[in-house]
């Protein structure tokens, strides 16, 4: 019996090394979108009802929004359904919980924050240069980056946002002194 | 076909035995009833004959010949002809010395729908050796005998494929046919039927086509395509549907004759349909269409004459000046004596589908694949085999274009008027390259109005779609063989033309390319007119057959083998299960083992997989995991590059492309990297990219670059009071902007000209106009722009012979600032 579990283990090892999976940049930028939000958390009454969905707004890529739903697709956070939303208009912005701003220049997603005027709505920048520098909270990487994301979280705590000291562990760390109001 | 014997003395015969009142008031109503459906049956009205001779036999049991007319109807009518044959066997068995010898026929129909071959064989062989030889139908029985021993070969060989019914958003109560997908299998287009039933007998009440999409895992409600044709309500069926889905052919008109239209597809509105060329249209009936991904080539059904016999199938291509060629027939490989219908050319331009009655079939049509061998030359065709063929008509089969999945409608339990949608996994892929594309320009990005020509490189030759992204989603599909180089010219509303080269790779199997494109407008500010134009174009080069997709048809493969290890694993799984020593990535395998293959699930448990990796590594603060997802994944490979509109429209960079009619004038070619992306062997040491192949780019000599070789892309000026030179703080912002673009923009120099006015010493002016210049050099250095991209001059002062006003002096009291690029011939191509 012993003897079997050892050669069914060997099977095993050498099998995962076949199905190890690629994925695409679209599929894990989703993950971790859907990721953060367990990792951070919103100040009490954020949300109006318990009822209320997540919602998870894209900024300028439909292609993005596309996978991030598929990825999502029958999710839950908390018990909440999660949906994701494309963001035309800086007003669709406001029934968010995160925005992703993704092919977007730097001038535009500011243009968003600066819309949200302090609201508790986590800011994810898809490797936007200077995200996090000029008020973005979370800010991805390049591929092959030391660290997968950036985070600000003095400009999360400005809106009461929480974020987990494990997603902190994870970041590069960028402190918004630069930051010119 | 069928006429009603002469055996009516025998039932006479019956009703004379019968002798009291109320047995001949009962005579009497089964004599009415009697008469009645002979009537029906003799105008071979066998659907109301029917239940009248199921009342008889519930009169009259036992009585072989009305069971014999029972069987009889049932095989011609719509409703479930098995169910004719008890009927049949009881009349056999009781009267066959008094029934005609057609029944042995009658009965070996009905075995053959039944998948009894052995039985319909023996009384194929019985009727034939009786017959006379004047029996006519000596002909269809040897034509079924071969049918019937084919089958058991096809039975016995069946496939190795999966039949899935589709869900009840597709498939009705009322019958679905002629089921059509764009290419990327995300469309589906049917034609549902209504029908009545009166006294009995069905009759069509209407015909809708529908469409229905693919989205959270399943299709979802069908949805009515509105045809502006409003005429046309029972007569119309989907011929066709052009691999993109956006052009719908329609076969209008009857069996003896129907013609073929179009319609464009626009956000679920069909346009008003045109009729399709005299040379396609004949007189007689065509009935289906199938176009190459190209749009150059037709094949299609039609009974004209001139064939080998019955419906033929035919194609038909237009050249480069959009001329037709002639018809052409495919000749005797692919066409008999018997019909040929409902062809479809795969988008690998190679291998046809259509459905037949005359080659090696089970019966009925059955459907045939052919490939091209060369020109006009078609390899002998092989029957799809079962459970794609049964002994019914199969008809309407078209192929996703990665080969995997088919679509085909089938009637259940031989009733033919009820048919519904059933979609076969084959366990196959093609070598094909599926371009699902989006379009978008602006910042934030939107969908805008494009319309994309496409040129084969090599030949110069347009091809005939022109592709029309949708302006709502931006959304483009396109299908393309291996090994080839294509340009695209990208014609969107408020843009240059752009021209964008793709190559395909040399493949043996299927991939899909996902391309995004951005169109952005370069301003200096964002209310300044544009001075260029960005084009980004991303190209993920999805290798299909290294995903979950294709692994699901190893698996296939490879089952057999798994058998023999699956029961060792279940054992281990349940050692593992017990324990919480492996990870949640070895038990998702191991539950995988059995798992039957299905795309969405595969889907579904990829991303949870995925989810609870970075979940897993989140929660223990383990960045090595996430870097190993990271070095592993597929990231979008951009190509970029921004255009500048220039100063002077005489340089204009434009290149002359004609296609067909048309001449454009388009920026030059973006080359983009569509190099494949393989999984890298998972390892402990995060994968590192390939350095080699990152060659630095050349940095431009903008100091040492002639006048002549700048082309200049936007001057600004600022102004100074007399004797100043320190730059204002009004003039901050412009410097601001400009200095943003020379960042983003790092191919650009910088030309810094100073000038001071006339007034005062010569000397002193030229110093201050240095000044000047300098003083705008630093703040660009300032703003981090290297020095090695200025030109500084200081201009000195420009003389005029006329007195100047102070007006016009203070313009003179200026620096001069270029943006310009370099001209380089190599930089065009």
């Amino acid at each position: 019996m012993k003897l079997k579990i050892s050669i069914g283990l060997f099977l095993l090892v050498g099998n995962l090394t076949l199905v190890a999976q690629q994925y695409t940049e679209y599929e894990l930028k989703s993950a971790y979108i859907f990721n953060f939000a367990k990792f951070i958390e919103f100040p009490p009454n954020t949300f109006n009802s318990d009822k209320d969905p997540y919602i998870i707004g894209v900024y300028g890529n439909e292609a993005f929004l596309e996978v991030l739903q598929a990825v999502i697709h029958g999710k839950t956070i908390n018990n909440r359904s999660v949906i994701a939303i494309n963001i035309s208009q800086p007003e669709d912005a406001l029934n968010c919980k995160m925005i992703y701003f993704s092919r977007t220049s730097i001038t535009q997603a500011l243009t968003i924050i600066e819309f949200l005027n302090g609201k508790p709505i986590l800011t994810i920048g898809d490797n936007i240069e200077d995200f996090c520098q000029k008020g973005g909270m979370i800010n991805f990487t390049q591929q092959f980056s030391h660290k997968r994301f950036e985070i600000n979280p003095d400009a999360a705590a400005r809106v009461k946002i929480t974020i987990s000291s494990k997603l902190l562990a994870l970041a590069r760390i960028v402190k918004d002194e630069e930051v010119k109001f | 076909m069928f006429k009603r014997r002469n055996i009516s003395i025998y039932i006479g015969l019956i009703f004379v035995l019968t002798s009291n009142i109320y047995a001949q008031k009962e005579h009497f109503n089964k004599h009415k009833i009697q008469k009645l459906a002979e009537n029906y049956f003799d105008n071979a009205q066998f659907d109301k004959a029917l239940p009248l001779y199921l009342k008889l036999d519930t009169l009259i049991p036992d009585n072989f010949e009305i069971k014999y007319y029972i069987g009889a109807c049932y095989l011609n009518s719509a409703f479930d002809k098995t169910k004719g044959i008890p009927y049949l066997e009881y009349a056999l068995k009781h009267g066959e010395s008094y029934l005609p010898n057609v029944i042995f026929f009658d009965l070996a129909n009905l075995y053959h729908l039944n998948y009894q071959f052995d039985d319909a064989i023996n009384m194929l062989n019985t009727f034939i050796a009786k017959a006379p030889k004047s029996e006519i139908l000596i002909q269809k029985a040897e034509h079924l005998l071969q049918n019937c021993k084919n089958a058991k070969d096809i039975k016995t060989s069946a496939s190795n494929i999966d039949i899935i019914k589709l869900n009840t958003a597709i498939n009705s109560d009322n019958s679905e046919t002629t089921p059509f997908i764009s290419a990327d299998e995300n469309q589906l287009f049917f034609t549902r039927t209504f029908t009545n039933q009166v006294s009995g007998i069905e009759f069509v009440t209407s015909k809708s086509i529908m469409t229905s999409t693919f989205a959270n895992n399943d299709w979802q409600e069908a949805k009515k395509i509105n045809i502006p044709n409003e005429n046309v309500k029972t007569d119309i069926s989907l011929a066709g549907v052009s691999p993109d889905g956006e052009v719908l052919f329609f076969a209008i008109g009857d069996e003896t004759n129907a013609d073929l239209y179009a319609g464009k597809l626009t956000n679920g509105q069909c346009s008003k349909l045109t009729k399709l060329p005299d040379i396609i249209n004949s007189p007689y009936a065509e009935t289906y269409i199938s176009v190459t991904p190209d749009g150059r080539t037709y094949y299609f059904s039609s009974n004209r004459s001139g064939g080998y016999g019955g419906k033929d199938i035919y194609r038909v291509t237009m050249d480069d000046n959009n001329q037709w060629s002639v018809i052409e027939n495919l000749g005797p490989s692919v066409n008999t004596e018997y019909d040929e219908e409902s062809p479809f050319i795969h988008p690998d331009n190679k291998t046809l589908y259509f459905s037949s009655k005359g080659h090696n079939n089970m019966g009925g049509y059955d459907i045939f694949y052919s490939h091209n061998l060369n020109k006009n030359d078609w390899e002998e065709p092989t029957n799809m085999g079962f459970p794609i063929n049964t002994p019914g008509d199969d008809l309407g089969f078209v192929l996703s274009a990665e080969g995997n999945t088919a679509y085909f409608s089938s009637s259940t339990n031989s009733i033919q008027s009820k048919q519904d949608i059933y979609k076969a996994i084959l366990h196959k892929t093609i070598p094909l390259t599926l371009v699902k594309g989006t379009i978008m320009g602006g910042d934030p990005p939107k969908p805008i109005k494009t319309i994309i020509r496409v040129m084969d490189k090599e030949t110069q030759k347009p091809l005939k779609y022109i592709y029309n992204p949708n302006p709502k989603t931006g959304k483009y599909l396109m299908i393309f063989p291996p090994n080839k180089n294509y340009d695209m010219i990208i014609e969107a509303e408020g843009y240059l033309p752009q021209l964008v080269n793709i190559f395909i790779p040399n493949q043996t199997y299927f991939y899909e390319l996902y391309q995004e494109i951005f169109l952005k407008s370069v301003k200096v500010n964002p209310h300044d007119t544009a001075i260029g134009q960005e084009i980004r174009v991303t190209n993920t080069f999805y290798d299909i057959y290294k995903t979950d997709i294709s692994d699901s048809i190893l698996q296939h493969e490879q089952e057999k083998h798994q058998a023999q290890v699956d029961s060792l694993l279940k054992k281990i799984e349940d050692i593992i299960s017990t324990t919480d020593s492996m990870s949640v990535e070895q038990l998702d395998y191991l539950s995988k083992q059995n798992k039957t293959i299905n795309k969405d699930s595969i889907f579904e448990k990829r991303y949870n997989k995925l989810l609870n990796l970075i979940d897993d590594a989140i929660e223990k603060s383990d960045s090595s995991e996430l870097e190993l997802l990271d070095a592993n994944a597929v990231y979008n490979d951009v190509t970029n590059k921004v255009y500048f509109y220039g100063t002077k429209t005489t340089e204009s960079q434009l290149t002359k492309i004609v296609v067909g009619n048309d001449t454009l004038y388009s920026l030059p070619a973006l080359n983009t990297s569509t190099k494949p992306l393989y999984i890298k062997t998972p390892s402990a040491i995060p994968y590192q990219p390939d350095t080699s192949v990152i060659v630095a780019k050349k940095q431009l000599d903008f100091r040492n670059c002639p006048e002549n070789k700048r082309r200049y892309i936007y001057i600004n000026y600022i102004f100074y009071p007399s004797g100043k030179y320190t730059v204002e703080k009004k003039e901050m912002p412009s410097l601001t902007d400009l200095a943003q673009l020379a960042l983003s923009n790092t191919d650009i120099g910088i030309e810094i000209n100073g000038y001071a006015d006339y007034k005062g010493d010569l000397q002193k002016n030229i110093e201050l106009s240095k000044k000047r210049a300098l003083g705008v050099a630093e703040i660009f250095i300032n703003k981090q722009i290297a020095l090695r991209r200025m030109l500084i001059n200081g201009k000195g002062v420009e003389f005029s012979e006329k007195e100047m006003k102070d007006v016009d002096l203070q313009q003179m009291r200026r620096t001069e600032i270029k943006l310009f690029e370099i001209i380089n011939d190599t930089n065009l191509k």
